[in-house]
């Protein structure tokens, strides 16, 4: 669907190069993401893949043909959300859709449904100026997708969304999974990458250090541990022990048979660790 | 069809952040200001430099407006990744401000010039006039990114445009100005009101035309690599 090789982009003016020679691929009905901290250079490989920035070294194959040698209808077959939404702030929700829809082939049908499926129907005929955060980002996302397109491209889906219209967003990514699409996404949020994508590639300084399923990643990199709080003496106190052997732990015995245990819990290795441990970076 | 959609859009925007009105404001003031001034050579001089200096010219200082506004709002970001390409984008811009002038000269002059006016002529020149101020702004908006930008950067643009606009006056027979987009539309504007010879308002229009041509080529090549 997507074939990214040997990509080099730099901004004009500066020194240095911002993606540095990046290699990957997304297959087709795939949801891929793109997690590192601010300033990795994501915005910057979404904006050249989608042919906002122009002059890359390196290849990029989309639909089996190089990007550069597009043409306008590669526009029909992809969508694209920026990480700020970019709206007519003088029209109205609706308006919003209508005018951009009619530069495609493929026009909605029912904008009604649109807006309700992000929340919006009550306020279709308000001014998007008056608009919050939130409110324009799920406008933002409706407009992206409202043709069909095969390939999307989500910069930050739901940076500014609260918890519900999150996994709203969520939720519909993953129902156009369901429907045979691919998905490039960037993030900085883990637990939205664990969540949603089948593949995650960390970038750092515009290079991608790591690439695989977070499943896979967890394999690899993640421990599985117990956490103890308990109390020794009357003062409370807690200790991390590997789940490996743990019957042949003799301290974990000595306090589960000793102390007054608080509680016990098992933990998984977040993907945001594993992060940490293989770039020595932390996010954000 | 794409230019239509552009066009519908291009209108609503313009509607929306208030072009047309502060436009049908400054009109009713030109009308009233012409209709003060007694008939006669004076009165025709002001109205063809009212016309050329404003209805003709506003295509240069909306398009700036127009562009800086998508800009921020991000909407120039969001057309490039739409099917919609440059040269849909530009023409609509292009045609929607050259409506605006057209009517605008002419409503200006039916109020206050009755008698002996080619409407027909007037309505290509102010066109032509139109085409090229609108994308002559263009130019100058692409490269800018804040309105202050913007507006320092119209003060040398503007002298460009005017100063050999006065060479007319000082040297008439000086004729190799005239091939200059602003001067020849200078005189075409004041041939309307004041009368010129058909062939001299043909050969103005030519070389506004070709002017045309010329600058439309050049926006794509700069909006292209902008
Ligand atoms: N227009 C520009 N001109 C020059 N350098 C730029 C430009 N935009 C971004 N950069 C630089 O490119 C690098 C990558 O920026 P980018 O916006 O791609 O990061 P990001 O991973 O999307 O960050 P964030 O998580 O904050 O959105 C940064 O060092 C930034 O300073
Ligand atoms: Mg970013």
């Amino acid at each position: 669907m997507l074939s990214v090789k040997n990509l080099e982009y730099k901004y004009r003016g500066a020194k240095v190069n911002t993606l540095k020679g990046i290699d990957f691929r997304i297959h087709p009905g795939e949801i891929f993401g793109f997690l590192g901290p601010s300033g990795s250079g994501k915005t910057t490989i979404q904006r050249v893949l989608i042919g906002l920035l122009k002059g890359y070294n390196g290849s990029i194959t989309a639909f089996d043909k190089e990007r550069r040698d597009f043409g306008r209808d590669f526009y029909e077959k992809i969508g694209v959300a920026f990480d700020f939404p970019n709206l007519y702030l003088k029209l109205t929700a609706k308006e919003n859709l209508q005018l951009i829809a009619e530069y495609y082939q493929n026009p909605p049908k029912d904008f009604d449904a649109l807006l309700d499926q992000v929340g919006l129907l009550p306020d279709k005929d308000k001014k998007v100026e008056g608009f919050s955060k939130g409110m324009k980002m799920r406008l933002n996302f409706i407009r992206s997708i409202m043709h069909n397109p095969a390939l999307m491209f989500f910069d930050e889906p739901t940076s500014g969304l609260d918890p519900v219209n999150a996994k709203l967003i969520k939720d519909m990514i993953l129902t156009m999974k369901g429907e045979g699409k691919t998905v490039f996404l960037t993030t900085h949020n883990m637990t939205i990458a664990e969540q949603l994508c089948d593949r995650v590639a960390f970038l750092v300084d515009g290079q991608i250090s790591l690439c695989d399923t977070p499943y896979a990643l967890k394999l690899k990199y993640g421990r599985k541990t117990v956490k103890v709080d308990f109390l020794s003496c009357g003062t409370p106190d807690t200790s991390e022990f590997e789940l490996d052997q743990l019957s042949g732990n003799q301290q974990f015995l000595d306090i589960i048979s000793y102390s007054e245990i608080k509680s016990i819990h098992s933990q998984d290795a977040s993907l945001e660790d594993i992060f940490i441990k293989v770039t020595g970076r932390e996010l954000i | 069809m794409r230019l239509i959609a552009a066009l519908k859009s291009d209108l609503k925007f313009q509607f929306k952040h208030g072009f047309y009105t502060v436009y049908t404001l400054i009109a009713v003031l030109y009308i009233i200001i012409l209709q003060k001034i007694p008939g006669g050579l004076f009165k025709d001089y002001t109205l063809a430099l009212i016309v050329f200096s404003d209805p003709a010219m506003l295509g240069f200082f909306f398009i700036g407006g127009i562009v800086m506004l998508e800009k921020q709002q991000g909407i120039l970001d969001y057309l490039a990744v739409t099917p919609l390409s440059p040269q849909e984008y530009i023409t609509s811009k292009v045609v929607t401000l050259a409506l605006l002038s057209v009517s605008a000269s002419v409503v200006i002059a039916l109020m206050t010039h009755l008698s002996g006016v080619n409407w027909l002529l007037l309505t290509i020149s102010i066109l032509a006039l139109s085409v090229f101020f609108t994308l002559y702004g263009f130019m100058v908006t692409l490269g800018c990114r804040t309105i202050n930008q913007y507006f320092f950067k119209t003060v040398p643009f503007l002298l460009l445009t005017t100063m050999p606009c006065f060479a007319i006056f000082i040297f008439p027979h000086l004729w190799i100005v005239s091939l200059l987009p602003n001067v020849a539309g200078l005189k075409l504007t004041l041939g309307l009101f004041l009368g010129l010879p058909w062939q001299e308002s043909l050969l103005y229009l030519l070389i506004l035309g070709l002017w045309d041509i010329v600058i439309y080529k050049l926006s794509l090549k700069v909006h292209s690599s902008s």
